[in-house]
């Protein structure tokens, strides 16, 4: 038989092993509590982070694309949907020229096919490895040489094969670089300088593919999809764009700042949403598990009363009502995130495309303090709870307890 | 050691009317003593044992022992006292539902700090009280009498100076009343005083005085067996 001291933890752990329809609810609420805690904070952080990564990968100041293609530009660059589109590429020399523009740069734009001669249906951005100013610097990241002709550098969601290359148009061809995740349309995209993308086509055209690039005929080299321009400081990004339009017909301009601050409302509306239900979750949980405990101590009015007859102090009573709630906590906060991390790292990708929003989870040491946070605030619930029941419990006539009791 | 009882006094407010449920009690317990405190209910014999044993403050007197008045004491030090001086049996059922019988008679062990450990002794009560058998068993299994037994066995697992049973044998049949008392006589016959609130009249047999409560003031009969033999006339 057992004979281990009657600490105040034993005879707490005694005390909910006794009763276990009762502890198993009390789990349950504090479960919820930290689910919704963790789950919370961790899918707001992921959401700025998200915001983050893409008013760091916009780059441009300015994106000037063909007429009515603002929003298949912004979808590129938000969700990654493949779109191709082109204008006359002496655009880019026109809009060089502007007053306010300090560079320019062009991309283009075309899309491999989601069928056998193709490993993956993606969007190609074909950048100018001498002036572009949005790419390379992001490149560089993971990648410090020149990208080659026929070489490839792919988003961090392109799934790749064991040879490290990739088939587009029954051609293969070789990936240099994966990049980091961004939460964007731009980690479902591969890059490729100019001369790679003029092998696509021809590789395209050999195997009698329509790429649609016939906008401005059929020659690549005169075609471009858009032209990023980086203003000249002094000038706002209204002034520069209208000294465009002034200049040049024909075209549509997305402004960057446009397209993150339309993202930064839609997310305030969901992150006050998210840190609404989470904190009326929270409080819910404190009143739900006040009541509860104060409900129990009450059941335990007699019980307490024993202890205090056979020599247990106030302090003794207060220990045993607290010990209990904070290993509900415990146990009740571990499951809960637990819970919340079996939903939310497996289904990020599933949570990203469901939300539309640039999503990134965060790195290893904020997910580990957002964890920690949580879990400290799930155990402080249940004490925080269940102070008031347990100084009342701890305070009340002994005596008259007992005799209540019989 | 003896105990020494002077003008105590428990004044409570009914309604808007003060009334002293103890009124002016003084009076000494030996070592050995087996003392009856009989009288009709509400008449303030609960009141005046759990003043004895720190779980109520008087309004005012002192309650002595070894010079040491324990009325004085703070929480902490009057649970010290009362875990380590007095084994307190209450009415009717009084164990823990989660813990079995032995883990019930250890409890007042571990609620200060001691040496050693208390199954061995916590055994051995459950002995001397017949109930060994079902140290494993839970409350919600016992009878009765055996519940009665393991709070008896708990009340002397510190070795008190006092036990204190409040209507001990209140729900017990004639045969394990008997059993239940001649414990108590042999506590008392250890040099543990026993004070024992009753309305059975036939466990006053077994005490060495008797004292009768009503309406607050004590009074003790000047011989127990007169006492008897008057309320049995």
């Amino acid at each position: 038989m057992e004979s281990k001291p009657l600490t105040t933890r034993r005879l707490s752990v005694y005390n909910l092993r006794s009763n276990p329809f009762r502890t198993a609810s009390l789990v349950f609420v504090v479960l919820l509590l930290a689910f919704a805690t963790f789950g919370g904070s961790l899918l707001s952080q992921s959401l700025k982070n998200g915001l983050g990564s893409l008013k760091e990968r916009l780059g441009a100041d300015l994106a000037v694309v063909p007429l009515d293609h603002e929003a298949d530009y912004e979808g590129i660059i938000l969700s990654g949907q493949p779109e191709k589109f082109y204008f006359d590429q002496s655009i880019e020399q026109q809009i060089e020229q502007v007053e306010g523009v300090s560079k320019v740069s062009s991309q283009f734009f075309i899309s491999t096919l989601a069928a056998a001669c193709c490993s993956v249906p993606v969007q190609v951005i074909g950048f100018d490895p001498d002036t572009d100013f949005v790419i390379q610097p992001w490149i560089a990241k993971v990648y410090h040489e020149e990208i080659g002709d026929g070489q490839i550098i792919a988003g961090s969601d392109i799934v790749l094969n064991d040879t490290g290359t990739l088939k587009f148009f029954d051609d293969t061809y070789k990936v240099a670089a994966q990049l980091e995740r961004t939460s964007t349309g731009m980690d479902y995209s591969v890059y490729a300088n100019m001369n790679t993308i003029k092998m696509l086509v021809a590789g395209a055209r050999e195997a009698g593919m329509n790429l649609s690039v016939d906008v401005y005929g059929t020659d690549v080299d005169r075609s471009v999809s858009t032209v990023l321009v980086k203003i000249e400081k002094g000038y706002d990004a209204d002034t520069v764009t209208t000294n465009i339009r002034r200049q040049i017909s024909g075209i549509s301009i997305v402004k960057s700042q446009n397209v993150f601050a339309s993202t930064a409302n839609n997310m305030d509306v969901l992150l006050a949403f998210i840190n609404t239900i989470t904190l009326v979750l929270w409080l819910l949980a404190i009143l739900v598990l006040a009541v509860m405990f104060s409900a129990m101590t009450n059941g335990r009015k007699k019980e307490l009363a024993l202890l205090r007859s056979v020599g247990a102090a106030r302090g003794k009573i207060c220990g045993i009502v607290l010990t209990e709630s904070l290993l509900i906590s415990i146990l009740g906060g571990t499951l809960g995130t637990v819970a919340a991390s079996l939903i939310i790292f497996p289904f990020s990708t599933y949570t990203r495309e469901k939300l539309g929003l640039p999503y990134l989870l965060p790195n290893v040491a904020v997910t580990l303090r957002l964890l920690g946070m949580s879990l400290l605030l799930s155990f402080a619930s249940g004490p925080f709870a269940a102070t008031y029941s347990a100084v009342k419990g701890s305070k009340a006539e002994a005596y008259i307890s007992i005799r209540e009791g019989e | 050691m003896a105990l020494e009882v002077r003008s105590l006094t428990k004044e409570y407010i009914r309604g808007r009317v003060a009334f002293q449920a103890v009124n002016n009690v003084s009076f000494v317990v030996q070592p050995g003593d087996f003392v009856n405190i009989i009288g009709r209910s509400g008449s303030g014999k609960s009141t005046l044992v759990n003043m004895i044993a720190c779980l109520l403050t008087p309004t005012k007197g002192s309650i002595e022992i070894d010079g040491l008045n324990i009325v004085s004491l703070k929480d902490k030090e009057a649970s010290a006292y009362r875990n380590s001086k007095i084994g307190y049996i209450s009415q009717g059922q009084s164990t823990l539902a989660s813990l079995n019988v032995l883990d019930n008679v250890r409890v007042p062990f571990h609620l200060s700090k001691r040496e050693g450990t208390s199954k061995e002794a916590a055994f051995s009560l459950l002995e001397q009280t017949g109930i060994s058998h079902l140290a494993a068993a839970f409350p919600k299994h016992l009878s009765g009498g055996e519940l009665k037994r393991v709070a008896i066995a708990r009340a002397l697992i510190n070795h008190p100076d006092y036990v204190i049973a409040d209507e001990p044998t209140s729900d017990l049949d004639v045969q394990t009343t008997a059993e239940i008392m001649e414990l108590l006589k042999n506590i008392a016959e250890t040099g543990t005083a026993v004070m024992m609130i009753t309305h059975d009249m036939e466990a006053l047999g077994y005490g060495s005085r008797t004292f009768v409560m009503d309406a607050g003031i004590l009074t003790e009969c000047a011989g127990n067996r007169v006492y008897i033999s008057h309320k049995r006339g």
